[in-house]
């Protein structure tokens, strides 16, 4: 960051305080009328919006799940690790929505979160990602700490960032080095955006947590079966909430996607804890085969989760 | 010795010094994107001049040799980078003496880097440049201890190295040792030997009308001749050999008597300084030099000139660089291009254009890829070998060709999906095709554009399963048509 961009987020730090002493930041959210098909009473296992922008849908799903209270404790450490994979533009739909991840920071400092980190090992340089993509700006203006994420240039930065975590259990995956924020924090938030992906298929929740690990780990993914070892870090640590963007859906030549002809503009959000349903929901509303996509079937295989949406309960909204 | 205050032009010029010298190390180390600063330059400048017009590079030309009419060369003393690094060397060295006239040799040394570089060949020229040499050492020498030394002391500091390839790495450190063992030796003697800007301004100098000059109640003691980095003051014989002095002003202090004086030249033969007319043996010899150097340069284009491999897998040069007839002869090696490099692809070569281009960029996709939102070599080259293409159009602009060799990829050996080449294509070039249970890349060459994402990102190894092939001519691909995103109907049902 330079000088202009630290006197922009201390000036906007500012400004947002005055702004929530007010008591005009949590406005209410617009109105919403349940969709018919919502089934069951009780906390929801997922819940699923269509129609609105992604901040004003976030601010109704996560009141359905009961609150960001639910999942941030009071004085907890936070890691947000949205998609800031590309030195792309936010129309393009390569990255998370910087708007939506601005506001779930929101949420978390509201929660009361001590510490609230921003992260993703990028496939771009960080710089250039993190720049591009309005997430770096967004999270900063909200009050969280952005960690650069690149380990494939600067040895210093991998050997003090990143540790080895070893999984004897594992088929594939038997080392890999994880970034330490994430091993160390209490609660880790995933916000995906949903993309068609030319290698594993479709990438939303489990595939956005190979940007946990180096770059050279990365590397041991593509070259030892990618599906097999994102379902086995999906298990190693599995997030606690999961935030799919799918406002923006990049449905082909993804994950970086050449020009908007690439982009559906889907208007969806899907939240829940389970990352194997959330993804199975996505697969469906992209249209995508499931059996083509591995690392769903093994991660339902593996225990993290289901892809029996039936046997879930699914909360459906759509905004007017 | 009496201790003395030093003299207020000295400090003046040590001042001036430490200014441009940090603002030229900032502009590649510290603060990337001010690497314009280089336009102070008087080689690359003139080289820009000469290759491709434009503004900023006359007026810094016309105004270094303006300067160099009126003071003579100060601009060897606070703005030449590589002048100041020497000046820093010379801390531990304290006497110097005068060294003769032998340093006419400077003159028949340009006729022939000229030549040379008329005939083609750049290389000689670019090992004698200063500035170009400046870049190199900062780039190599210095930035790579403080990478090292941040990493053992474990500080928190971002990465400061470059990777430079080895050729570039090994030819930097040889060139600082090289310099300073010339400066522990005769202080300034590459400046007034081997330099070509020096060579150049001395000429101009020559006509200067500010000049140091000894006065008639000089006594002889050598005072001033011992603080000479230049040698160029001939204490014995009450002369100052003008065209080599680079106006360090490190004698004006000295004199106990000031018979050395910082003044007007006022007649055509101002007493006390030399102005060595030119015989026409010199005329001959360096005439000679110039013409033999342009045939020399001429034999080893013809020679030795042709790249490694035209077919398999020839380098792939910066964008901008069109074809490399015109850039090998264009590149003095600096290598501004690759410190400002935002995807790390470039590097200084070592054979990979053959002995011609050693230490000229090329793009090294095992270290990066072309990053797509970047131009930023094409901005900071700063003597025109790279053509200043908009963002807009180096997007679409092509330097070499994927070429995919499926018995070494992945997904065809191990049936595995991968997929990573695909993945980080940032012109949509790669489509993945089913191939058994799996998918392979299929390269469509007519959007590709070399920028090397896929190379770098194949995990393929030893040997990449997709690799970029230089293009001999550099060129553009289609243009994309505009396109928008489409809009899902939100009526639709939730589809689970």
């Amino acid at each position: 960051m330079n000088r202009r961009d630290f006197l922009k987020t201390t000036a906007a730090l500012a400004a947002l305080g005055a702004a929530a002493k007010a008591g005009k930041l949590f406005a209410a959210a617009p109105k919403a009328s349940a969709g018919a098909a919502a089934s069951g009473s009780g906390t929801p296992d997922m819940v699923a919006i269509k129609g609105g922008e992604p901040a004003q849908m976030f601010d109704m799903g996560i009141r359905e799940l009961g609150g960001m209270g639910r999942f941030v404790k009071k004085g907890q450490s936070v890691v947000i690790k949205p998609n800031i994979g590309w030195d792309k533009e936010p129309e393009y739909g390569a990255n998370t929505n910087p708007d939506l991840v601005r506001r779930v920071i929101e949420h978390c400092k509201e929660a009361g979160a001590s510490k609230i980190y921003v992260f993703d090992t990028t496939c771009s340089p960080w710089e250039l990602s993190y720049k591009r993509s309005g997430i770096a700006e967004a999270a900063e203006k909200a009050g969280a700490i952005v960690v650069g994420g690149d380990s494939a240039k600067d040895k210093s930065y991998l050997d003090n960032n990143y540790v080895a975590v070893d999984l004897p259990n594992a088929k594939s995956l038997k080392k890999m080095k994880m970034h330490r924020l994430i091993r160390e924090c209490d609660v880790f938030i995933n916000i995906p955006i949903l993309k068609h992906h030319g290698g594993a298929h479709m990438t939303c929740c489990m595939k956005n947590l190979m940007g946990i690990v180096s770059k050279d780990t990365q590397r041991y993914f593509h070259s030892r079966g990618l599906h097999q070892c994102i379902a086995e870090v999906c298990a190693y640590r599995k997030p606690d909430l999961n935030i799919v963007d799918a406002y923006r859906v990049m449905t082909k030549r993804g994950p970086r996607g050449v020009d908007l002809s690439d982009v559906v503009i889907m208007k969806y959000q899907m939240l829940g804890t389970d990352p194997v349903a959330l993804d199975t929901a996505a697969a469906r509303l992209i249209k995508f085969n499931l059996n083509r996509i591995g690392h769903i079937r093994i991660g339902e295989s593996l225990g993290v989760g289901t892809t029996k949406l039936g046997s879930l309960n699914i909360k459906r909204i759509t905004v007017s | 010795m009496k201790w003395k205050l030093p003299a207020w032009p000295r400090v003046l010029r040590i001042v001036c010094a430490g200014i441009v010298l940090t603002a030229l190390t900032g502009g590649i180390w510290f603060f990337p994107g001010h690497e314009a600063v280089f336009v102070s330059q008087f080689g690359s400048s003139l080289l820009a001049l000469i290759s491709s017009f434009s503004l900023g590079a006359l007026a810094a030309v016309l105004a270094i040799a303006v300067l160099t009419l009126l003071l003579g060369r100060i601009y060897c003393s606070v703005l030449c980078p590589l002048g100041i690094l020497q000046d820093l060397l010379m801390a531990f060295k304290r006497r110097f003496a005068f060294q003769g006239t032998y340093r006419r040799i400077k003159y028949p040394v340009l006729a022939l880097l000229a030549g040379l570089a008329c005939g083609g060949l750049m290389l000689p020229l670019a090992f004698l440049m200063p500035s170009a040499n400046f870049v190199s050492i900062v780039n190599n020498v210095f930035r790579e201890v403080c990478a090292k030394v941040f990493y053992w002391f474990d500080l928190p500091v971002g990465s400061v190295t470059v990777h430079p390839a080895i050729g570039g790495f090994l030819g930097a450190w040889i060139v600082f040792i090289l310099l300073a063992a010339a400066v522990r030796w005769r202080g300034r003697i590459y400046c007034n030997t081997l330099c070509p800007v020096g060579a150049l301004l001395s000429l101009v100098s020559r006509f200067s009308l500010w000049k140091i000059t000894i006065a008639d109640n000089c006594v002889s003691c050598g005072a001033c001749e011992r603080v000479c980095k230049s040698g160029c003051i001939d204490s014995g014989n009450r002369r100052v050999v003008n065209e080599n002095c680079v106006m360090c002003l490190n004698c004006l202090g000295q004199c106990r008597f000031s018979a050395l004086k910082f003044v007007r030249r006022t007649g055509a033969k101002a007493s006390g300084t030399e102005v060595q007319s030119a015989s026409r043996r010199d005329f001959l010899i360096a005439g000679g030099a110039l013409v033999a150097g342009a045939a020399a340069g001429k034999a080893a284009h013809a020679l030795g000139g042709k790249r490694k491999d035209e077919n398999a897998c020839a380098p792939a040069m910066p964008p901008g660089a069109v074809s490399y007839d015109r850039f090998s002869a264009r590149c003095v090696s600096c290598g501004l291009c690759i410190a400002a490099c935002k995807g790390h692809v470039l590097a200084h070569a070592t054979d990979q254009y053959g002995l011609r281009g050693f230490l000229q960029p090329y793009m090294r996709f095992s270290g990066g890829a072309c990053e797509f939102n970047c131009n930023e070599c094409m901005k900071v080259c700063p003597c025109g070998a790279l053509d200043k293409l908009t963002l807009e159009e180096k997007q679409h602009w092509r330097v070499g060709l994927a070429r995919y060799t499926r018995t070494h990829c992945i997904s065809y050996l191990d049936g595995t999906d991968c997929g990573a080449c695909a993945e980080h294509c940032p012109v949509g070039a790669l489509e993945m095709v089913p191939y058994k249970e799996t998918t392979l890349p299929k390269v469509n060459e007519s959007l590709c554009i070399g920028c090397g994402a896929c190379e770098n990102i194949c995990p393929a190894r030893p040997v990449k399963a997709i690799r970029i092939a230089g293009v001999p001519e550099q060129r553009f691909v289609e243009k994309p048509v505009a396109t928008q995103s489409a809009v899902l109907d939100s009526g639709e049902d939730f589809p689970f």
